[in-house]
């Protein structure tokens, strides 16, 4: 057979239209189950949320529902809480992401050279990812109660407070109980993942690299850096939508009080979904958020295509 | 000047110890070889004098300084890995530049040595390629680059040919060789391939279980190897090792072995060998011919033997004979006729070339030799 196919006479002759026709739908056959499943619980829910948006839909007006264009994202506009919410969005993110990424490098650094008791040490520090999010946030919020623990007492002592109180009834400081402990729930997962990029870093570079004159902090900048930013990059781009969108800190430990000086988008969606029970709205909200995240991502995977050449 | 001094120099790893008493001397400018089978401390060695690993005991210089405690960046060394170990996500002419870049160099310096370098290595249409985009080949080229730019008073090689396959490396041997008349340093270079150390090494060190076994010329190494073990790891292929006894013969000493007519000893380089001693009797697969191809023989003595299996190599032949219960290999070179297996073949062995160790110690018996001719 191999003789005969491979003539010129028959591999000169493409297939006739209606085989290729069938083979592409063959094709998109096969396929069907995958992307009907996807387009089942990813894109019709999505569908009906951005629709909600344009939707006056309030549970307990149920006569009034109905479309009603853009109104939602004017009233959005004109919300100063929306407004704060974002802001607050951007600090809690930031500030959350930030000292995640610096901690879990330094214990992942600290992790991948040998030491005695490196095991136990390490179970330990990747126990707070192990430890339901409702949990540590109530543990927070009693660390942060000045009557039931030393921790207020200590953060005066080091001049952080003026006076032992509670920070998360304090409407400038109340959105850093949450980011406390959110830094502290999610740097195991910034650890554990560079962690594994360390491992996978040969070591006869580093070798090389001395020999050739490197100092440690040179072999950092000039090795491990270089070779550690794919992995956070997406760790980056992973953990900023992931906690971004995650409300339950802050409903645990503030409710997004005192006066929703702490509260975040999804948690301002969380509120105005199910407090006041307007949907279009919170749809809107939530609308908003997406279409930002949905932008930062682009915006950072380009970024990091140009790094990249 | 770049000397290197191995001063009873041991490396443990916990109770394992890797190397014992290590005592070396290598001279300015000398190309020296550690070889030795896997395991036996070729490169922790090496990468002690890198100073990439500590020194358990005893004491390192190069160039009159010691350098125990100095860190690999201190030493003035450049190592070739065997896995070349080039940066992955730098350019040719970065993975070059980069000891200088480190040494904060002016970029015109870098630029020009990166140049030079890459010149002599044949690598200029691939200074703006990433490693990946190389072949072993070139990859190792980019090693050795690396390792010239930084113009090391140590070139320290592990290993460097042996992901190679054959045929490159022969070729990449013969560069190497070059490129040390050219780019005049002490070089120490580690390998388990024998025909490697011989090729290269102004001195050959044989190493076994983390000891020196014999330090000499090739040539010596060859020729008057130290041990039964050196005898049976330089050459290729490897010296008969036959074990045997000495018996009174007459006024003289003979070696006995089984299926071997007696093979009388001269006394003038093994007088010191006493009759009935277990020795092991060596002989390479030169010094043995079918006395009708045999060349000229200083003793020559015959015997017959059956032919059990041929080797033929185009310009050689390896004979396999049957001698008591061993397995004996004669090398023919430009043999005149085909060869076939045959009973009942005359050969000749030539008694000039035989090495006598003992069978306990395994140490040479034969009278150093003074003169080589
Ligand atoms: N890090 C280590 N820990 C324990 N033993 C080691 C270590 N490195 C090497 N060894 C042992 O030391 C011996 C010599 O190793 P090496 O110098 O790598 O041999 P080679 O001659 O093949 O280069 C080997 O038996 C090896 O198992
Ligand atoms: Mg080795």
């Amino acid at each position: 057979m191999s003789v005969a196919a491979d003539s010129p006479a028959t591999s000169g002759r493409s297939p006739s239209r209606p085989r290729r026709r069938f083979a592409a739908a063959e094709a998109w056959f096969y396929l069907a189950p995958g992307i009907s499943i996807v387009a089942l619980v990813m894109l019709v829910p999505l569908a009906v949320g951005i629709s909600f948006s344009f939707q006056n839909y309030v549970i307990f007006r149920p006569m009034s529902r109905g479309w009603n264009g853009v109104e939602n994202y004017i009233d959005l506009w004109t919300d100063r809480t929306f407004w704060l919410a974002l802001a607050n969005t951007a600090r809690w993110t930031f500030w959350s992401v930030a000292f995640q990424l610096g901690l879990g490098l330094g214990l992942a650094l600290i992790l991948n050279k040998p030491f005695p008791g490196r095991a136990v040490f390490q179970s330990l520090v990747f126990l707070p990812w192990a430890v339901p999010t409702f949990l540590s946030g109530l543990n927070w919020q009693w660390l942060f109660n000045p009557i039931v623990s030393p921790l207020p007492a200590w953060l005066t002592a080091v001049g952080v407070l003026d006076a032992p109180r509670n920070i998360l009834s304090d409407p400038d400081l109340a959105l850093y109980g949450p980011i406390t402990a959110m830094i502290w729930w999610g740097v195991p997962f910034f650890a554990i993942t560079l962690l594994a990029a360390l491992r996978s870093i040969p070591q006869d570079l580093y070798e090389a690299a001395s020999i050739d004159g490197a100092s440690a902090w040179q072999s950092f900048r000039h090795i491990t850096v270089p070779f550690l930013m794919p992995m956070i990059t997406i760790t980056i781009l992973l953990r900023t939508v992931w906690v971004a969108n995650s409300p339950d800190l802050i409903f645990v430990m503030t409710e997004g009080g005192p006066a929703n000086s702490s509260q975040t988008l999804p948690n301002y969606v969380f509120t105005s979904a199910y407090k006041s029970m307007d949907f279009g709205y919170a749809s809107a909200l939530a609308t908003v958020l997406m279409v930002l995240l949905v932008m930062y991502s682009v915006l950072l995977l380009f970024i990091r295509g140009r790094l990249g050449q | 000047m770049a000397e290197v001094l191995l001063r009873q120099v041991v490396k443990r790893y916990g109770a394992f110890q890797a190397v014992h008493d290590f005592d070396l001397d290598i001279a300015h400018e000398e190309f020296v070889v550690f070889v030795g089978p896997s395991g036996c401390g070729k490169s922790t060695t090496l990468r002690m004098i890198a100073g990439l690993e500590e020194i358990s005991g005893g004491e390192i210089q190069i160039g009159s300084r010691v350098v125990n405690d100095l860190p690999p960046r201190a030493r003035n060394i450049s190592m070739v890995f065997q896995n070349y170990a080039l940066y992955p996500h730098m350019t040719v002419r970065q993975n070059q530049g980069f000891g200088l870049r480190m040494a904060k160099r002016p970029k015109e310096e870098i630029e020009e040595k990166v140049n030079r370098a890459s010149k002599l290595l044949g690598l200029r249409e691939f200074l703006s390629r990433l490693p990946a985009a190389l072949s072993g080949g070139q990859r190792q080229r980019v090693a050795m680059g690396r390792a010239i730019v930084r113009n090391p008073d140590v070139f320290l090689f592990d290993e460097p040919l042996s992901n190679l396959d054959a045929k490159l490396r022969g070729q990449m041997r013969t560069e190497i060789k070059k490129l040390h008349d050219k780019v005049r340093t002490t070089v120490i270079y580690v390998t388990h391939d024998q025909v490697e150390a011989m090729t290269l090494a102004d001195r050959i060190v044989v190493m076994r279980d983390g000891r020196i076994e014999q330090v000499d010329t090739p040539y010596e190494v060859f020729h008057a190897p130290a041990s039964r073990f050196v005898a049976g790891f330089i050459g290729s292929p490897p010296m008969n090792l036959i074990e045997a006894r000495t018996v009174a013969d007459g006024d003289g000493i003979s070696v006995s072995a089984p299926g071997w007519p007696a093979l009388p000893l001269d006394p003038a380089i093994f007088g010191q060998v006493g009759p009935d001693r277990a020795v092991t009797l060596g002989l390479r697969p030169e010094a043995i011919a079918p006395e009708r191809m045999a060349g000229s023989m200083a003793r020559p003595l015959a015997f017959n033997a059956d032919i059990t299996l041929v080797e033929p190599l185009g310009g050689e032949a390896l004979l396999f004979l049957k001698m008591g219960k061993d397995e004996i290999t004669a090398r023919i070179f430009r043999p005149s006729t085909r060869l076939a297996p045959e009973r009942d073949v005359r050969f000749v062995v030539d008694l000039a070339e035989m090495h006598l160790f003992d069978a306990g110690t395994g140490a040479r018996l034969n009278a150093p030799r003074t003169a080589i001719s």
